[in-house]
């Protein structure tokens, strides 16, 4: 089923690679001098759109893959279900349009790095200012944040479900009484 | 009559040196100032220590974990007490640990922290400690820091002797220093002679797990075996333990057992008792003796031990020999290269040394003094290497430098004495604050010392901190023994009584230390691995909560359905994996301490209601900006 909402930008990766160096220093910054840039505050454009972290590329999804997707669902009802839903607030933000309101890279690198997002991200320091929370870290792979990527954007246009259909909701009602 | 007038005089001496050192000599000592001794111990902060020191809790019945040369505490960790901070010995999965023949035991007296060795140096694998009251043996992992093994040891009292390694850790072992019928029985006091007996035990270590074993016990005559080291290098095979009371006195033992001129050191091959054990020359005792471990799900066991192996050591030519040593030998020091062991007499006016090449050739040449209940007594004259003439009063413990030079406490005249391998010429002293018990040289009983600094573990205090009513704190101090001239670098305050301490480079350990454990690998029973399995179960009277916690709440938060009389085992897992967030939690009227759950563990505390009502229940550990929310209620009912 072809997704709408997912970017089809072919030819783009050329021009990102060059805006996610930072523009004109000749010499390629190393992982030390950009951990210094951040901790100094100084992001760039392209990273205060997408986020800090091991992604510094754009990153394109031709489509929603559904075994992906599937997959993904699983790694969210684990990880991530504990804090977040998709239409109910929970200790974090509601997840259901997320890939409408943030890039791709950037949803990856809130997962794959969020203690940084947290610290030195503006947007990211704001949503620890509203929800009083860094966003845990749950020791999730490169590859299952894609998965969970997936997802995402495979429930995006959705319609809402009600809480105990949220993925994860699972704590039952209490026993019954003991019969004696 | 010569000997205990000999014994008064040397305790005279010792009460006026302890006299001489007592407040106001400290300040005169000091005056010279300390130089540049602020900016060796200073550790910026954010950056790290040198080494790591395990310092053993005496009668806290802990370790605690210390920098050097900051001198700064960084963890107390529980090994035969209950520890309320961590949940130790109170939530369901580590009760076990603390369970003996005797019971639950949530208390030891613990002396000596042993790291573990491969070729005769420290590996950071484990820490090993005994626990003197209820012979106990324990296993720390270094990776956890946490406490995963503990051994009753059977037919012994006072385990005292224990757990020096073997050089590759083959064993870890463990001596009766007070002696006892073995088997127990009920027989007069004043029998002793006729009817107590020691052991010697040699506890195997699994190379790749570390899980212990009592492999075999040496039934040895009814004497006090106190301090052991292993050989190495040319005495690899061999351990040594110093012994006193050879009198077997069996009442005011401080007069009594100090009445021989020279007790034993008592040679143990350990390597032909491996061989006699294989050869089915060991006799099967009837045993009861647990053995306590952390399974592969993180959840202690206890396994009841009924039997064990015993080699009686006069049956077996070879096995054992007592080296003469005066006057109540303590320490038992084997040298860097496993020639030399030092025998500290502590009431002896020298330090005797004896060679373990001489003493082969000795045994070679039937160079005998009789025999001690068939243990044949090897000559004094063919197995000692020198004497340290006059080195000070009342020595203990040696530790090594790697360079050549031997470091005696001195409890009596409180101070460390330095001296030379091979010329026994004492070079260096140095005052300690005071009466000096164990001391410890990084790596200073292997092949190989880290010889940078020495660390005086004193029994006594006095004016040295802030009085803090009739108890004062024991104390360690760091000296720089890189020079020719040993000099005091810094005092700090210690938990309970460090008898021996050791410590190695932090750079051992650091690399390997967990941050938290991996949900996915957590398997013990009870634990959820989302936050959708947390649930509420029924079985009987007994209601099992599989509670789970992340940054900020309890799933679920809310239970109900829970009746007066219940047993509810609250099944708590710390859904984070990220490092330093573990979760606490408690709830009133508990009658056991918190749980605090490391990141990816499962930790169970049982609660017994006893009155209807809503009670809650709550994090204690603080954990985030809503640590406060973090919190729930429990409904009981009639």
């Amino acid at each position: 089923m072809k997704q709408s909402h997912v970017l089809f930008a072919a030819a783009a990766l050329a021009v990102t690679a060059f805006l996610a160096i930072g523009g004109c220093s000749s010499a390629p910054e190393t992982d030390a001098d950009r951990q210094a840039r951040w901790a100094s505050g100084n992001l760039n454009s392209w990273e205060t759109e997408h986020g800090i972290g091991p992604v510094t590329e754009d990153v394109v999804l031709a489509s929603a893959d559904p075994n992906r997707a599937t997959s993904g669902q699983a790694i969210f009802v684990q990880k991530c279900a504990t804090c977040h839903y998709l239409d109910h607030k929970k200790t974090g933000p509601m997840l259901r349009d997320i890939t409408k309101r943030r890039s791709n890279a950037y949803i990856l690198n809130q997962i794959l790095n969020p203690e940084q997002m947290g610290k030195l991200h503006p947007d990211g320091k704001k949503m620890v200012a509203q929800y009083a929370q860094f966003m845990t870290i749950q020791g999730i792979t490169r590859e299952n944040a894609e998965d969970l990527l997936h997802f995402l954007h495979s429930e995006a246009d959705k319609p809402a479900l009600p809480v105990e259909q949220q993925p994860g909701f699972g704590v039952p009602p209490p026993p019954p009484q003991a019969s004696n | 009559m010569r000997t205990n007038r000999l014994l008064l005089f040397t305790l005279g001496v010792g009460f006026l040196i302890l006299v001489a050192l007592s407040p106001g000599c400290a300040d005169k000592q000091e005056a010279g100032g300390f130089g540049d001794a602020a900016a060796k111990v200073y550790v910026a902060p954010g950056t790290y220590d040198e080494f790591y020191a395990f310092m053993s809790g005496g009668f806290s019945g802990q370790v605690s974990v210390y920098g050097l040369p900051s001198g700064r505490l960084f963890r107390v960790i529980p090994v035969f007490s209950q520890d309320p901070e961590k949940g130790y010995g109170y939530s369901e999965e580590t009760k076990p640990l603390l369970m003996t023949s005797h019971g639950f035991i949530p208390w030891d007296d613990a002396h000596h922290p042993q790291l573990s060795v491969s070729d005769g140096q420290t590996n950071g694998r484990w820490l090993f400690i005994n626990g003197n009251n209820t012979p106990r043996l324990a296993r720390i992992d270094l990776t956890t820091f946490e406490t995963v093994e503990t051994i009753e040891i059977p037919n012994s009292a006072g385990n005292h002797g224990s757990p020096y390694v073997t050089p590759n850790t083959e064993y870890v072992v463990a001596s009766t220093r007070f002696s006892v019928p073995i088997p127990q029985k009920d027989v007069p006091i004043n029998t002793a002679k006729e009817n107590f007996k020691g052991t010697i035990s040699y506890i195997k270590v699994d190379s790749a797990t570390g899980r212990m074993n009592l492999a075999f016990q040496i039934l040895v005559p009814g004497i006090a075996y106190d301090l052991s080291r292993a050989g190495k290098g040319p005495s690899h095979g061999w351990s040594f333990f110093s012994s006193y009371n050879t009198e077997q006195a069996s009442t005011q033992l401080e007069v009594n057992a100090s009445q021989n001129d020279k007790d034993f050191i008592a040679a143990v091959n350990w390597k032909l008792a491996e061989e006699l054990v294989a050869q089915g020359k060991g006799q099967t005792w009837p045993a009861n003796y647990y053995h306590n471990y952390m399974d592969a799900a993180d959840v202690g066991q206890s396994e009841v031990m009924k039997e064990v192996i015993m080699l009686n050591a006069r049956e077996h030519p070879g096995l054992v020999y007592y080296l003469p040593t005066p006057k109540s030998p303590h320490g038992c020091d084997v040298d860097p290269s496993g020639e030399y062991i030092v025998a500290s007499g502590k009431l002896a006016a020298l330090i005797p040394v004896h060679s373990f090449s001489k003493f082969q050739q000795a045994v070679q040449n039937n160079d005998f003094d009789g025999e001690f209940e068939g243990i044949p007594i090897v000559k004094y004259e063919s197995v000692i290497a020198g004497e340290v003439k006059e080195p000070g009063l009342g020595p203990l413990h040696t530790e090594f430098d790697g360079k050549g030079n031997a470091y005696t406490s001195m409890f009596l005249s409180s101070e460390i004495v330095k001296w030379k391998l091979g010329t026994w010429e004492v070079v260096d002293r140095i005052p300690t604050y005071y009466s000096i018990g164990h001391l410890m040289i990084p790596g200073g009983d292997t092949k190989q010392p880290y010889g940078k600094y020495v660390v005086a573990l004193n029994k006594i205090t006095k004016d040295r901190y802030l009085p803090t009513g009739p108890e004062l704190t024991h104390a360690a101090q760091l000296i720089d023994i890189s020079g020719d001239k040993m000099k005091l670098l810094l005092d700090f305050p210690t938990i309970g009584e460090p008898h021996y301490a050791q410590a190695c480079p932090a750079s051992l350990l650091v690399e390997n230390s967990k941050r938290w454990y991996a949900i996915e690998e957590n398997h013990n029973p009870h634990a959820i691995k989302a936050e959708g399995e947390a649930r509420v179960e029924r079985d009987g009277r007994d209601v099992h909560v599989y509670l789970s916690t992340i940054r900020t709440h309890f799933a679920p938060d809310n239970i109900e359905g829970v009746k007066v009389g219940d047993k509810v085992y609250f099944h708590v897992t710390n859904l984070e994996q990220d490092w330093d967030v573990p979760h606490g939690f408690a709830v009133h009227g508990a009658s056991t301490s918190e749980l605090l759950v490391m990141p990816g563990q499962t930790r169970t505390l049982l609660w017994e209601p006893r009155m209807a009502g809503v009670i809650p229940f709550y994090c204690t550990d603080f954990c985030s900006a809503l640590h406060q929310e973090m919190q729930g209620w429990i409904r009981v009912s009639n």
